[in-house]
């Protein structure tokens, strides 16, 4: 039996995905200067859906993000500032999600819990 | 499971990046080292990072590791300087090809990754905290 | 001298009629309940298209807040509409 509204079960979903993301563009951050390392990330709709789909949190699937415009000779396209900019905006997003879900499940705790 | 691995990535970063930093200061100590324990001037000291993945599946995050750490093969350089006791029968000095104006770039540098991996760090600890705060 | 104004006495008083003094208020406190639901999911809609990238952070958490505080209103209005029924049971004697 699902207690989840479809909302909650949307926020749960995100949430899981920007968990992933963050540790992919961690990874990015990490690996700046690895030759031959090619910056990761996922497209945010299709994981979200891909995860609310299968019901699954290990189903999104990460992509190799090539720019050429970043390529260096070391056959690294990791922009350091851009993976930064990255990591902080999906870190808001997650912390917001997470807010959020919990505002919604309290009031469906008080909602049940009133005697 | 991925704020625990966050925390394994960019802890993996600062020691790369820490040993990274050794080295380059080694490179600057060494700039005018004619002599070295290897018989010759120093051969600057070249980091080799490779990225070390957690698990075989796609989803989960990098981390990196110095692979090796290479002697850089440029030729060192000539300078005539007969007074050196180092120099050889015409005069010449092989000093060690080390430009230290690169390897200050290269700290700078160093230092830069060094610092966005402790921001890492930080905004996963936040986002670790805030997702306790969610338990009553 | 005091003025002396001649009272005109007081006005007929509307007699109270005992069926409408006996119903509750059905139409209204339903219709509240329902504005409130609305409310409700209206702020968890809003919440799910911001973990969507649908929505605007503002927008969310306004609506959150204002779900919040609606909440809590009916939810005092309630106490005491219930704390004030079992003081006029406890009066019956």
């Amino acid at each position: 039996m699902e207690i989840l509204r479809p909302e909650q079960q949307v926020m749960q979903a995100a949430l899981e995905v920007r968990s992933t993301r963050a540790e992919l563009l961690a990874g990015n951050v990490a690996n700046a200067d690895t030759p031959g390392y090619v910056a990761r990330d996922l497209k945010f709709t299709d994981a979200l859906n891909s995860v609310l789909d299968s019901g699954d949190s290990s189903s999104a699937t990460p992509e190799a993000v090539v720019s050429p415009e970043n390529m260096r000779y070391d056959r690294n396209d990791i922009d350091l500032n851009q993976q930064m900019a990255k990591a902080y905006e999906n870190s808001l997003n997650y912390v917001a999600t997470l807010k959020l879900y919990g505002d919604s499940m309290g009031r469906l705790r008080s909602a049940t819990s009133s005697s | 499971m991925s704020i625990e691995n966050i925390f394994g990535i960019a802890n993996s970063a600062l020691g790369a990046q820490s040993q990274r930093m050794t080295l380059i200061a080694q490179n600057l100590a060494n700039a005018d080292s004619v002599q070295s324990p290897d018989g010759g001037p120093y051969q600057r000291r070249v980091p080799v990072f490779e990225s070390t993945p957690l698990d075989d599946t796609n989803d989960s995050g990098d981390g990196v590791k110095l692979a090796a750490v290479m002697r850089d093969q440029a030729s060192p350089r000539q300078v005539y300087d007969p007074s050196n006791p180092f120099a050889d029968a015409s005069g010449m000095v092989k000093e060690p090809a080390v430009n230290p104006l690169y390897e200050m770039v290269d700290m700078m540098q160093a230092a830069r990754s060094y610092q966005a991996n402790l921001s890492i760090v930080e905004t996963a600890r936040t986002a670790a905290l805030k997702t306790i705060d969610l338990l009553k | 001298m005091s003025i002396v104004i001649p009272t005109q006495g007081l006005p007929d008083l509307a007699p109270v009629r005992p069926q409408e003094a006996s119903e509750p208020q059905q139409g209204g406190f339903s219709q509240l309940l329902e504005q409130v639901s609305g409310i409700l999911q209206q702020a968890d809609q809003l919440a799910a298209g911001y973990a969507e990238g649908k929505v605007g952070l503002t927008e969310a958490v306004l609506a959150s807040e204002k779900a919040d505080t609606t909440f809590q209103t009916v939810m005092a209005v309630r106490n005491r509409a219930l704390s004030a029924y079992q003081e006029i049971l406890n009066l019956q004697v």
